[in-house]
């Protein structure tokens, strides 16, 4: 069984496994980059070109003024979402299996973004002019309308992006200072990647107290990110469905488009992980059992997606409105039929295939697979932004919208800018996550250890501190010494290091929840009341009546200014607790007693004294066999 | 004085399950009476007969729901569930009382549905006799799930039929919103309904998994945790289906949806039903269960999920009984909207809740503790 193989692995062989990945690449990579980045500059050079010349050169035209822009902006924001569903929502479920897919998706959350929030400005045409759309003070009292759900995407999008980064970066803050620990060993302080991890890893170093600040502010990482996953999706949905089209005006709009962005975002982490495994040989750590749990997660996304493809002509009919009626029948017996049923046979009828275990285990059709969701949930996209302005209310109005070779062109470089964001990933930062690997693994068995990095010689033991530091190599046996110590010992000063986040040392230390929830809540009540006092007050600034709707008592669509703004100050406010109470600053020293090895496979249990007391110290350290025990004067 | 009358020894466990089953079976009965009596109250036949729909539809989605709960956790490989597992399949008690009363609501129908009678634009779907026939037909389909789910729980894994019981209970319950509550007013449709109907059934019954747990032996506080975190999550999941129907119904302003959220935003007394129903059962949890405490103290949660029930079935309410005052002819009118909870709303709530909760004494008599093979009290 894969999940007994990987059980036995060494944290050490952990560490090897997931920064070996990040060695110098051979010249096939640089060639890759190089064939991705003339994408990337074909893709600007078109847009620059669609500048010079007008929106002309798009195929948008009336009566189709959203095409193949928005379906990407629509597609690329769905690919983002597994990486948090992911990340966040399995994290608050325990699932084990996240461990081994959740920093790819995480990292490929924010390139998705990033590839998602260019397509509204290449739709601008004058791109420049967004700033229109922000909430700033401007001097001719000009302030966005909270009642269009164009402004709710901006807000819901940009807080999307800033909770994504924070989440992303502060769960590879361990991880970073691993890396950096290694470069430092093996290619030196001043290697330039020892100093990149120096400044990201923020003095990272595995104390006690450390951890139990981040473990906390990371489970609340995951509560606010878990329902912004499901928000963000629905806002994108509602600039649709908030309007009265034929094909666009449906309540199933929110979760149907939440469950297609994660049924296409994990096909795109089959995409991304099946290769990566191979290529940098993670094979190890990332095993078939992993990408059948994504496999089997597909299974629901598959049957949500299914139900809505059911449920929408179904009401069409059943409400007898006969534009609704006229529309399902045109997009499934007109023009646009072929795509309709390629867009069902790609996401639900291939999908379904799942349901077979042999086919969940086969990495060659999981691959195969997911490049067909992929391009099943683009043509859904496709489908549902151009297909219904083409064909709405009154015949004489009905158009026909195809793409031109500009729009295909950066169509297509989007992709190759989203892969090559995720190549250079691939190779600068940990692909996985090595401290969560490290807890999955367990630590109750004495196993065989790896070699050991050589010790840090620079200034570990300072000759201003004092006091003693047994070295163990075993989470129990460090708990065991833990217990003995407080229990037995008058030395009340104590630290320990660890590589991973154990559950029971807080509770060993009798360490607290710590007060960074406080500031989690203050930020998100902050936000909270702060988002209705922003959509209300710039709606009693400008006062203007905007679709029949009350400008400054909106209450209903308020709700989602407010819920944004609660989740992105609940969030930074989360990071500043964090970053204050674990004493973390980008490039922040580590303590003098802090061994290299501690964020590799060792563990530290510091006892604190005055010089005369060291003996005292050393005889309560000894009595719990530590594997090393060094005084420090 | 001996010490013996001092502290009267407590009841044996099997004179204390009859005890309780003598109880609920005497709720039943005064359920019953009091219905029967409705029928020659203010509101007529009709309006008892929508007392027992209204039940029907928070007690059938409950039920099953919680026998799809064990379902769910066995299939996401859960194993905190433990020794709860037998509260949960205690819902299947509820199979044969749900038939009934459907078919009883089959057989009432020419008298409660407003709609009975009339040729309406979806032909013979919404035929009263073809609508009953199907519902009453994927309800079967559905407890006999439940009951090859059960079986093979209660001597195995139950994977595959686990698998099949969560698609048929969100196909059947969609079926059953559609018919039974969107379909009161056929002018009035949403792409959602379904969804929202087996969503909120879900949480009705993890709601009651929870009360059930709390004095279940295997009712822990690492347990009791863990369902009130699922509270929380379905509240919030629930909530935010509902603001999805709000939202776009009321950007839309369109006269065929806006028929459903006019008498229960715009006017009293519904729109403080509604407020309630958004403060108790749609945030409620959110804000009541937020810290670790509230969740692990026994009476606490206790009240928290009866609260979260009572607004689950004052919504249930709120779904029916405005549709039809503000249909009926003449149709419109601010002046007909009343709350009318009454007798023929609450003698139908005490005997539903009376034969489930008899069903779940009866069950977990009969069933072990501890159910399957990966049953583990963690």
């Amino acid at each position: 069984m894969a999940d007994t193989e990987a059980a036995n692995l060494t944290y050490a062989q952990i560490d090897d496994d997931v920064l070996g990945a990040m060695k110098k690449p051979p010249a096939a990579y640089f060639a890759f980059l190089a064939v991705l980045a003339t994408g990337v500059g074909v893709f600007f050079i078109t847009w620059q070109y669609q500048i010079q010349v007008g929106m002309g050169v798009a195929g948008v035209s009336h009566p189709v003024g959203w095409g193949a822009y928005i379906g990407n902006f629509v597609f690329w924001v769905g690919i983002a979402h597994s990486g948090t569903f992911i990340s966040a929502i399995l994290h608050l479920l325990r699932s084990k299996w996240r461990d081994a897919v959740s920093r790819a998706s995480e990292a490929m959350t924010i390139f998705a973004v990033m590839t998602a929030g260019l397509f509204p400005l290449i739709h601008l045409g004058r791109f420049w002019t967004f700033y229109y759309i922000l909430p700033y003070p401007s001097q001719r009292q000009i302030w966005p309308d909270f009642l269009s759900p164009l402004v709710l995407d901006v807000l819901a999008i940009t807080t999307y992006l800033i909770v994504s980064m924070i989440f992303f970066y502060v769960g590879m803050i361990p991880d970073l200072a691993s890396a950096r620990d290694r470069i430092a060993a093996t290619s030196g302080a001043n290697h330039w990647r020892a100093r990149l991890y120096r400044i990201m890893a923020l003095g990272w170093c595995g104390a006690a107290s450390q951890w139990n600040h981040y473990g906390r502010a990371y489970l609340y990482f995951a509560a606010l990110a878990t329902p912004l996953v499901i928000s963000v999706h629905s806002v994108v949905s509602w600039d649709f469905a908030v309007g009265i089209l034929p094909g666009w005006h449906e309540t199933i709009f929110p979760p149907y488009f939440v469950a297609g962005a994660i049924h296409s975002g994990l096909a795109m982490v089959l995409t991304l992980m099946i290769p990566l495994r191979r290529l940098l040989r993670l094979g190890r750590l990332v095993k078939v059992e992993h990408f059948e749990s994504v496999a089997k997660t597909m299974i629901v996304t598959t049957l949500i997606v299914g139900y809505a493809y059911v449920i929408e002509p179904f009401i069409a009919w059943y409400g007898g409105n006969v534009f609704e009626k006229q529309w399902f029948w045109w997009v499934s017996t007109g023009e646009r039929a072929p795509l309709y049923y390629l867009m069902i046979a790609l996401n639900v009828l291939a999908p379904l295939t799942l349901v077979f275990r042999a086919a969940r285990r086969n990495v060659l059709w999981l691959f195969i697979l997911s490049l067909l969701v992929n391009a099943g949930m683009w043509i859904e996209r496709y489908q549902i932004i151009s297909a219904a302005t083409a064909h709405d209310f009154l015949p004489h109005n009905w158009g026909w919208y195809s793409m031109t070779w500009v729009e295909i062109a950066i169509t297509a470089g989007a992709f190759t800018l989203f892969l090559l964001f995720f190549t250079a990933f691939a190779k600068l930062l940990p692909v996985l996550p090595m401290t969560e690997l490290k807890e999955s693994v367990g630590h109750h068995k004495d196993r065989a250890l790896g070699q050991p990095l050589p010790r840090d010689p620079g200034g570990r033991i300072a000759a201003s501190a004092c006091g003693v530091m047994a070295v163990f190599s075993r989470p129990d046996a460090l708990l065991e010494a833990l217990k003995h110590v407080r229990r037995n010992s008058t030395l009340k000063e104590l630290e320990v290091f660890s590589p991973l986040k154990l559950g029971e040392l807080s509770h060993a230390l009798g360490l607290p929840h710590g007060p960074v929830r406080f500031w989690t809540l203050a930020g998100a009540l902050l936000g909270l009341g702060g988002g209705f006092a922003l959509a209300m007050g710039s709606a009693a600034v400008n006062n203007l009546i905007a679709g029949g709707k009350p400008p400054v008592m909106s209450i209903v669509p308020y709700c989602v200014v407010a819920f944004e703004g609660m989740i992105l100050l609940g969030a930074i406010f989360n990071l500043l607790g964090m970053l204050f109470h674990a004493r973390l600053k980008p490039g922040g020293r580590l303590p003098q007693v802090y061994d290299a090895r501690f964020s590799r496979d060792r563990f530290g249990l510091f006892i604190a004294c005055e010089l005369e007391r060291i003996n005292q110290a050393r005889s309560d350290l000894a009595a719990t066999a530590p594997e090393e025990l060094h005084v420090i004067r | 004085m001996s010490s013996d009358d001092a502290h009267p020894s407590p009841p044996r466990p099997v004179q204390r399950h009859l005890l309780r089953q003598a109880i609920w079976l005497a709720v039943l009965i005064a359920g019953v009476i009091v219905w029967l009596i409705s029928f020659g109250g203010g509101g007529g036949a009709a309006r008892a007969w929508r007392g027992l729909l209204i039940s029907f539809i928070f007690f059938t989605p409950l039920s099953a729901g919680l026998v799809v709960w064990s379902a769910a956790v066995l299939l996401s490989n859960g194993r905190w569930i433990g020794r709860l597992e037998r509260a949960a399949l205690s819902g299947f008690s509820f199979a044969v009382p749900s038939l009934v009363v459907l078919a009883l609501l089959w057989m009432g129908s020419g008298t409660w549905l407003p709609w009975s009678g009339k040729e309406l634009s979806q032909g013979v779907w919404l035929n009263r006799h073809f609508v009953f026939a199907r519902d009453l037909g994927a309800l079967i389909v559905l407890w006999a799930l439940a009951a090859w789910y059960v079986r093979r729980r209660t001597s195995g894994d139950g994977r595959v039929a686990g698998g099949w019981l969560i698609v048929t209970y969100c196909l059947v319950m969609s079926l059953l919103g559609f018919d039974l509550v969107m379909a009161l007013d056929p002018k009035w449709y949403s792409t959602l309904w379904g969804g929202y109907f087996f969503i909120s059934g879900l949480y009705a019954a993890v709601t009651v998994w929870t009360l059930l747990a709390i004095w279940s032996p295997g009712g822990t506080r690492d347990r009791m945790h863990d369902l009130a975190k699922l509270i929380v999550a379905f509240s919030i999941l629930t909530a935010y289906l509902a603001y999805a129907h709000v939202l776009v119904q009321w950007y839309g302003n369109i006269p065929h949806e806006t028929r459903f959220l006019v008498p229960r935003m715009n006017f009293e007394p519904w729109r403080s039903v509604s407020v309630a129903i958004v403060a108790a059962a749609y945030l409620g949890p959110l804000v009541l269960l937020l810290t670790i405490r509230a969740k692990r103290t026994r009476w606490f949660l206790a009240a928290v999920a009866l609260l979260v029930l009572s607004a689950m079935w004052l919504e249930r309410c709120w779904l029916v009984t405005p549709t039809v005052q503000w249909t009926a002819p003449p149709a419109m009118q601010p002046d007909q909207l009343r709350l009318a909870i009454g007798l023929a709303e609450l003698g139908p709530l005490a005997a539903l809740g009376g034969v489930l909760a008899l069903g779940i004494e009866v069950f977990t008599a009969l069933v072990p503790p501890r159910i399957g093979q990966g049953a583990q009290d963690l």
